[in-house]
């Protein structure tokens, strides 16, 4: 615990980085205190009180899983062998600047947190992966080390790695096979949860925000830490906000919010309509879901969760069914290329979305769709064609009556409106190792 | 050693060994015909797959006749060191080599192929792809180590293992795609049966998706939240 | 004791042995991949199962032990 009075505002993450500059190493530490490890001796009831702090604290996955913390630490604690600590800072869901908000300008909470998580798991060293063609979060990583290294707080081995920057790199088998020296492509799990093998030992692989978030509950506890939530929701959280909205961007919320004011957050051009919550893998949610709290619980109802922190607002002007297409194309773009249901279903399912979203009158296609969805979903090694399944589906319910006015060829008022979504180009010949 | 010849082991070396030839010719096809899908009414894929397995044997079984009598015979000088360590063999000792070395493809791709399901995958498929190397070996072996080159059908047998070969590896490398990433090709959509597989790449044509109109703002400057 | 036919995505490259082999526990897709139907292995096909596996060209297909559950809905 340190002395210094915690900030009680919900900028916690975010503190003293308002004005948009980085904080370096001792800027980090006079905003945040320092934060003490413990001493050899201490270690291991230090961790036995850790883990229950972090269970007290209802942390949870930041990376788009959302799992408990507590309990992902603990099944990486029990092995034999040290395990290797990576902080996945890939994010390379498109709408989401979350995880490069916090290595531009709060770096060190992320290295922090790192320290934490490397001291929890008895780590024999610590990777922080982020993306090749993230230059400034790479910068303002590398920059962190060696202020660190000037100040002669070296604890742990730490080395910035840089995957290649393809959608399913930053999926967590993605990264260890990089690691392991192999293509950034998913591997097969026969069981899950099952463990990672990085170079012979089990690899704990953790995004970026959970890091930082763990170097604050290290610092100021479970409860200091829950506050930053809203009734029962734990804590603040880290949202990409954009779409039809004035100043797209990242803001820190308190967790339970309800969604339409953090949406507001970034000033909406007109009444939102519904959103696309998590990521293009995530879900559509309709006005109902306005009010919602912006948490798990909160959105659970609505078949929806926060997922990677990607809100993209929607106020009607453009497409919902052409939007849809849209992402499934891109999505069946960034297939690892590996398993058939993938590398051909989406694909497949991509083009019956376009044919339906051009207005042409094909019948059966929405039968089609649907069966095609039936048979993607759950048989490709890893999550990537399931999350388009799930969207897709989200997206026949929220725009039910868009998708049955397409589907009857009646002619779409929003015809050539512009996309709001941030589709960058695709992988496409991008190397995987 | 006593002398043992006769013209019956020198027929039966020779007959054996164009047999043989024709035998692995076949299994070349068939193992081609295997990993290019073919199957469908009259012969399931799985048969396909089971025929070049069983004819794989029995190429094995008429090799063993061909080696036998081809060492047994005393008439040519081939020890029985020779029948596996190449140039070590007195009679033609460069094309006795090549059937030494074809044999020790064969043994390797055969044996690894008994023992598949004990073994990895991966080091499994690095051997049987040696068949493309053994065949032709052997097929070297057949034309120049022979006493029956001068005569016109064995020219005309000859020509037909190539053709046979060769013609199911051109088909296989240009005209049916398969998963081996030789091409990245567009899935045949009628039934299962037929439809091939092309995979290791993400599938080509890629479409663009429509160009955005709001990008994040690369600022992202954090807010404060409404107190 | 229940043992459920799974098979490896990554390793599959729909050849479609499995399929002809035991088409009572294994359909293809349109794209020749399989699906696999049911949840366990009915004793009767067990057989027919291990010979799927063994055929299958790429090993893909793998045979899964999976303890029965054993409790009952009310404890669940």
């Amino acid at each position: 615990m340190t002395d210094l009075a915690p900030p009680l505002s919900s900028q916690r993450l975010l503190a003293g980085t308002d004005q948009g500059q980085r904080l370096n190493y001792e800027q980090h530490r006079a905003t945040h205190g320092d934060l003490v490890l413990p001493a050899r001796k201490q270690v291991h009831q230090w961790r036995t009180t850790m883990l229950d702090q972090i269970a007290t604290a209802g942390l949870t996955g930041r990376g788009g899983g959302g799992f408990p913390t507590a309990r992902k630490l603990q099944s990486g604690v029990n092995g034999r062998r040290r395990p290797l600590m990576v902080i996945n800072v890939m994010e390379g869901e498109p709408a989401a600047k979350k995880d490069s908000v916090l290595a531009c300008f709060a770096p060190h909470l992320i290295l922090d947190g790192a320290e934490v998580l490397a001291t929890l798991t008895h780590a024999v060293s610590i990777a922080v992966a982020v993306a090749r063609d993230n230059p400034a979060a790479l910068h303002s990583l590398e920059l962190a080390l060696s202020e660190r290294k000037a100040a002669r707080h070296t604890p742990f081995d730490v080395a910035l790695v840089a995957p290649p920057g393809r959608y399913v790199a930053g999926e967590e088998s993605a990264l260890a096979h990089w690691l392991d020296g192999a293509r950034a492509v998913p591997t097969f799990r026969a069981t899950k949860p099952s463990k990672l093998t990085i170079k012979s030992r089990p690899g704990v692989i953790d995004n970026a925000e959970t890091a930082a978030d763990l170097a604050l509950i290290a610092r100021h506890g479970p409860e200091w830490f829950r506050s930053g939530g809203l009734g029962d929701a734990c804590g603040t959280t880290l949202a990409t906000l954009s779409g039809n909205v004035e100043e797209p961007g990242v803001f820190e919320v308190p967790l339970g919010t309800p969604l339409r004011y953090v949406i507001a957050l970034a000033r909406p051009q007109g009444p939102i309509l519904g959103a696309l919550l998590g990521g293009y893998g995530g879900t559509f949610v309709g006005p109902a879901a306005l009010d919602a709290p912006y948490s798990q619980s909160g959105l659970r109802p609505y078949g929806s969760s926060p997922g990677a922190g990607v809100i993209v607002a929607f106020d009607g002007s453009s497409c919902g069914v052409a939007e849809t297409a849209r992402i499934a194309r891109w999505m069946a773009n960034e297939s690892a290329g590996q398993c058939g249901p993938c590398v051909f279903g989406l694909p497949a399912l991509a083009s019956e979305l376009e044919l339906l979203a051009n207005g042409e009158r094909v019948s059966g296609i929405q039968e089609r769709i649907l069966s095609h969805l039936e048979v993607i979903n759950g048989r490709g090694a890893c999550a990537h064609p399931d999350g388009v399944v799930r969207l897709v589906r989200s997206a026949f319910a929220v725009f039910a009556n868009d998708f049955q006015a397409h589907a009857q060829g009646v002619r779409c008022p929003r015809a050539g409106a512009p996309s709001v979504l941030a589709l960058p180009e695709n992988s496409g010949e991008i190397e995987w190792k | 050693m006593i002398g043992l010849t006769s013209p019956i082991l020198w027929y039966t070396a020779r007959a054996s060994g164009i047999v043989t030839l024709l035998l692995f010719t076949l299994v070349m096809a068939m193992g081609i015909m295997t990993a290019t899908r073919v199957g469908g009414a009259p012969l399931p894929r799985f048969a396909v797959a089971e025929l070049h397995r069983r004819l794989s044997l029995i190429a094995v079984i008429f090799l063993a006749l061909h080696i036998a009598a081809s060492v047994i015979d005393t008439y040519v000088h081939i020890s029985v060191v020779a029948i596996f360590v190449p140039f070590a063999s007195a009679y033609k000792p460069l094309w006795v080599a090549l059937g030494t070395i074809s044999l020790d493809l064969i043994l390797a791709i055969t044996l690894t192929s008994l023992f598949r399901q004990r073994i990895n995958h991966e080091a499994w498929r690095a051997i049987h792809w040696l068949s493309y190397l053994a065949w032709p070996i052997a097929l070297i072996h057949s034309i120049f180590i022979g006493t029956d080159v001068r005569f016109g059908w064995m020219d005309l047998f000859v020509a037909g293992c190539v053709a046979i070969v060769v013609a199911s590896a051109i088909w296989r490398i240009w005209a049916n795609p398969h998963p081996d990433g030789a091409l990245t090709a567009v899935p045949d959509r009628t039934t299962p049966k037929t439809a091939r597989s092309a995979k290791r790449a993400p599938r080509v044509p890629q479409q663009r998706a429509a160009q955005t109109s709001t990008p994040i703002a690369s600022s992202s400057r954090p807010k404060r939240p409404p107190q | 004791m229940e043992v459920r036919l799974r098979v490896d995505p990554v390793a599959c490259d729909g050849f479609g042995h499995c399929a002809e082999l035991a088409p009572e526990l294994i359909s293809l897709d349109e794209w020749g991949y399989p699906i696999i139907l049911g949840e366990s292995i009915p004793k009767q096909f067990r057989g027919v199962a291990e010979m799927a596996v063994n055929q299958c060209p790429r090993k893909a297909l793998f045979l899964e032990r999976v303890a029965t559950p054993t409790t009952t809905p009310a404890t669940r």
